[in-house]
């Protein structure tokens, strides 16, 4: 009789320290930032489509230029992804130069607060070439095509591998979301 | 049997009351009385207490329990106020500095807010909380413990306003130093920090022959660095000195806690084609629709008092880190150019322009600075003579005519300062 009270009050006592633990390892593990709302992989489904600027850069590296093309258009997470997937897809205009390196795939789209969230593996890094212009081009050519075409969009937080990083390849600050800069079809910052 | 399974069972609980133990040690231990934690030392009156501290970096909410401090963060997340048994101490988030009965310390690194939790620099620990305590304070070697000096064996080493440096410095710092008619006079240059880009893990830009942008960076660097001791006589410290990784921010840190008076990171260029060849020279560029809430703030010049102690306490706001290279706008202008057309006509290369970017390396530093690419690794005819010690030699040449003619142009007052 005694036992089983001890076993009883051990077991009601180990109960109440397993939740305290556990609530405590939650709030010490809970994940900080933006939680996806809006994450679509699968093609914009309204049967309607669109023609949209694409930013790809000029031959020389020196300025971002633009190729119009049609994509099918529907919700926005969707259609920044479509639009994502066509930039890295590179141009098909002889005289301009792709921006995003081989190899780049998109993990997720998501949108919240005009805010567009743009997820990107860790490719976009490794297989970058380097150099500050060149990244700067690399940076914009998503952010304008995403700001220029969707007006319901203001800035880009771009993420690899769903975090968020100071730079892509050592030099340009991508650590907020960027508004667009339509100054770099003319060269200038 | 069932005894057996009884004690068993009784051993399986107790075992698993000691797993869930410790999930709370860690949380529990910082949370009641220092004194508790604390161990008599062998001096009379020296405390010593076990420090927890990651990546050279202290949680408040540490200080504040062990110590018995008050703590207040203004409603905009950007004033702190301590208050500690022997005094008080106003820090800002974002900034490296401490404010304590009107003068100034200034730490290796900006105070932060991450995620609701204030971290401080290491260093605070000695700067810092002696003002809180009246004591002295040391910080064992290994960093595992904190050593505190009997009552009364320490204070507030700070200085004046006008002794600061200027990244660490205030908004309202020109117009305060002309008030107090203390503005130096224009001198040249004592410290320079070059900065060979990427090392370690991070490779930078690669050539099609193999060509790695961090080796080759690192040698102009270590060139340029031995003419400018040898032939200009300034003091030359590198952000790193072989092939190691070295974070961003601790570029700039290593800059600002050298008081470098100029910075010169040294890159090598690449594009997605491989005709693209030239040099580009960059400074950074500030637009105001880039910056978050509290840095427009900041440019809106919203000036604020920092100390109650002192009657006529000037007004003041410290400069975030992150801004610190705002005020140095102009001077770097000047200084990129000078690098660019040195570089063009020594090489005789293209020239791609001077040209402002969002350069997160530039971002803190506390001094003019600048970013150069001193040729394209991506070009397979500027690869080659990349390589080549004795194109690096002149390229080190091109970069220290520019610098010698800043220096120059210091002295005679010639560099207009200014944010743009």
């Amino acid at each position: 009789m005694k036992k089983t009270f001890v076993t009883i009050a051990a077991v009601l006592l180990l109960a109440a320290a397993l939740v305290i633990g556990f609530r405590l390892y939650i709030s010490w593990k809970a994940p900080e930032g933006p939680v996806p709302s809006v994450t679509r992989r699968e093609k914009p489904t309204t049967g309607e489509s669109r023609i949209i600027d694409l930013y790809f850069s000029d031959a020389d590296g020196r300025r971002l230029a633009l190729e119009a093309r049609e994509i099918p258009w529907g919700e926005t997470a969707a259609t920044v992804l479509w639009s994502v997937q066509e930039l890295i897809s590179g141009p098909g205009k002889r005289n301009l130069s792709a921006t995003i390196p081989g190899g780049v795939k998109v993990r997720s789209v998501f949108v919240r607060d005009r805010i567009a969230y743009v997820d990107l593996t860790s490719a976009v890094s490794s297989n970058h070439p380097g150099g500050s212009w060149s990244e700067l081009l690399t940076v914009y050519s998503l952010v304008n095509t995403i700001t220029e075409n969707f007006t319901e969009i203001d800035k880009v937080q771009l993420l690899i591998e769903g975090k968020e990083s100071e730079t892509l390849a050592g030099h340009i600050d991508i650590n907020r979301p960027l508004p667009g800069r339509i100054q770099l079809l003319a060269g200038d910052w | 049997m069932r005894a057996a399974g009884r004690t068993g069972l009784t051993l399986f609980i107790a075992v698993l009351l000691a797993c869930a133990g410790l999930f709370l040690t860690p949380q529990d231990v910082p949370a009641r009385d220092g004194s508790q934690a604390a161990r008599q030392g062998g001096i009379v009156g020296e405390r010593i207490i076990p420090l927890k501290m990651t990546g050279n970096r202290v949680d408040l909410s540490f200080l504040v329990s062990v110590f018995s401090l008050r703590s207040s963060l203004d409603i905009m997340g950007e004033r702190l106020d301590l208050v500690g048994s022997a005094g008080s101490c106003r820090l800002h988030i974002g900034s490296p500095l401490v404010l304590s009965r009107g003068l100034f310390a200034v730490l290796t690194a900006p105070i932060e807010l991450l995620g609701g939790r204030v971290e401080l620099p290491g260093d605070f620990l000695t700067k810092g909380l002696p003002a809180l305590l009246g004591r002295s304070v040391t910080v064992s070697e290994p960093g595992d413990s904190i050593i505190l000096g009997p009552e009364g064996s320490g204070s507030f080493k700070g200085v004046e306003p006008e002794d600061l440096p200027r990244y660490a410095s205030f908004i309202e710092r020109e117009q305060y130093l002309q008030e107090k008619e203390e503005v130096k006079r224009p001198r040249g240059l004592s410290v320079v920090v070059l900065d060979p880009g990427h090392g370690g893990r991070s490779l930078g830009a690669k050539g099609s022959t193999g060509t790695l942008e961090k080796k080759l960076v690192l040698s102009v660097a270590e060139k340029l660095k031995r003419m400018l001791e040898e032939d200009l006589g300034v003091k030359v410290v590198l952000t790193r000195a072989a092939d190691y990784f070295v974070g961003l921010k601790e570029r700039t840190a290593i800059a600002n806690n050298n008081r470098a008076d100029l910075f010169l990171s040294i890159h090598a260029n690449a594009a997605f084609r491989k005709e693209v060849a030239g040099y580009e020279t960059y400074y950074l560029s500030f637009s105001a629709t880039d910056l978050d809430a509290s840095q427009l703030a900041q440019v809106e010049n919203r000036a604020l008092g920092v100390e109650g102690g002192r009657e006529e306490a000037p007004l003041l706001e410290a400069i975030l880190w992150d801004m610190a290279q705002m005020e140095f706008l102009r001077e770097s202008e000047q200084f990129a150019v000078r690098v660019q057309e040195s570089l063009v006509e020594t090489m005789k290369g293209r020239n791609r322009g001077v040209r402002q970017a969002p350069l997160a390396v530039l971002m803190g530093a506390g001094m003019p600075a600048a970013l150069v690419e001193v040729g394209f690794v991506s070009n397979p005819s500027q690869e080659i003579k990349l390589n080549k010690d004795s194109h690096q030699e002149r390229i080190a040449r091109a970069l220290f005519d520019a610098i010698a003619q800043y220096h120059r142009s210091l002295i005679r007052g010639e560099i207009e300062r200014g944010t743009l």
